[in-house]
């Protein structure tokens, strides 16, 4: 029994902080409470104005307060780096060691194995 | 490194025409809580559940519901109660949620306490829950809207133990 995480956090750090609608739109900027519902309620996305604003807020880190985004958008990144690897694999000669190609290929495998879920993915 | 999915529970306090409501993603952590009503003279049950608890289930997608049905342990029957539990369970399980229905209320842990020491003993648990803590109440007085929140936070403190 597990569930993902959810895509966005801002309604549990705006009720833990104890603050209103109206203040945290107030405060990050916003028209009215009814966007700040929008975005609470995975109804609309913020702007990247406004998820920097909600970051420097909660003294939360972008990445964990849209944390369902993070995750998502973190998996779909990985994919397509190991498609553009296996990509780059097909094209590139063993022999030559300087070329743009060889260059690029070595760089994704870096990254991909310097990633801490690289495992995981590979699993996948 | 991989990382621990949580599991989110959503525990509710019903009445006949509101609930209290909790959701947790780790014994500690609260995710959110709040009393939804509906002061209507009939069909209250119906726009709870279908506007106010579908609304909770799509936003914070639990895995598991807990209630709690004290009819089944009173002898006073409450057939308005008994039809919300029924289609809130029926809601819940359509959406393959796992439902647990206890008949034991309290964070009390065998003792016996007044609600208000309920309260008092889960706002300890979870300090955010502190401020929203109502005074005493005292005899000639109608319990506080809050209280709700209160009994579906010990609910859910009593299942996770």
């Amino acid at each position: 029994m597990a569930t993902s995480r959810l895509y966005n956090y801002l309604r549990t750090h705006r009720k833990h902080s104890g603050l209103s609608q109206s203040e945290v739109s107030f405060l990050v900027r916003l028209k009215n409470k009814a966007e700040l519902s929008r975005y609470e309620r995975n109804v609309r996305a913020p702007s990247l104005r406004t998820a920097l604003a909600c970051q420097e807020l909660y003294g939360i880190a972008v990445s964990d307060l849209f944390a369902g985004l993070s995750d998502s958008v973190a998996s779909d990144t990985r994919a397509r780096m190991k498609r553009l690897q296996a990509r780059l694999q097909a094209k590139v000669d063993p022999k030559s060691t300087g070329n743009r190609i060889m260059q690029k290929f070595q760089w994704i495998s870096h990254r991909l194995l310097a990633m801490p879920n690289f495992k995981l993915v590979q699993q996948l | 490194m991989r990382r621990k999915t949580p599991i989110r529970i959503l525990a509710l306090d019903l009445h006949p025409r509101s609930f209290g409501y909790v959701v947790a993603e780790s014994p500690s952590r609260l995710l959110d809580w709040g009393v939804s009503s509906d002061r209507r003279k009939h069909g209250a049950g119906n726009v709870l559940v279908l506007k106010r608890l579908r609304q909770l289930l799509d936003l914070w997608r639990p895995a598991a519901l807990v209630l709690h049905n004290p009819s089944k342990k009173s002898r006073r029957p409450s057939p308005k109660k008994d039809r919300l539990l029924e289609r809130i369970v029926t809601e819940a399980r359509s959406r393959r949620i796992i439902v647990r229905v206890s008949v034991e209320r309290a964070a009390d842990q065998g003792e016996i306490l007044t609600k208000y020491e309920n309260a008092r003993r889960v706002a300890e648990h979870f300090p955010v829950l502190r401020r929203e803590l109502p005074p005493k109440r005292r005899a000639w007085e109608s319990e506080h809207y809050c209280m709700s929140i209160f009994d579906a936070a010990a609910l859910l403190f009593s299942q996770r133990q």
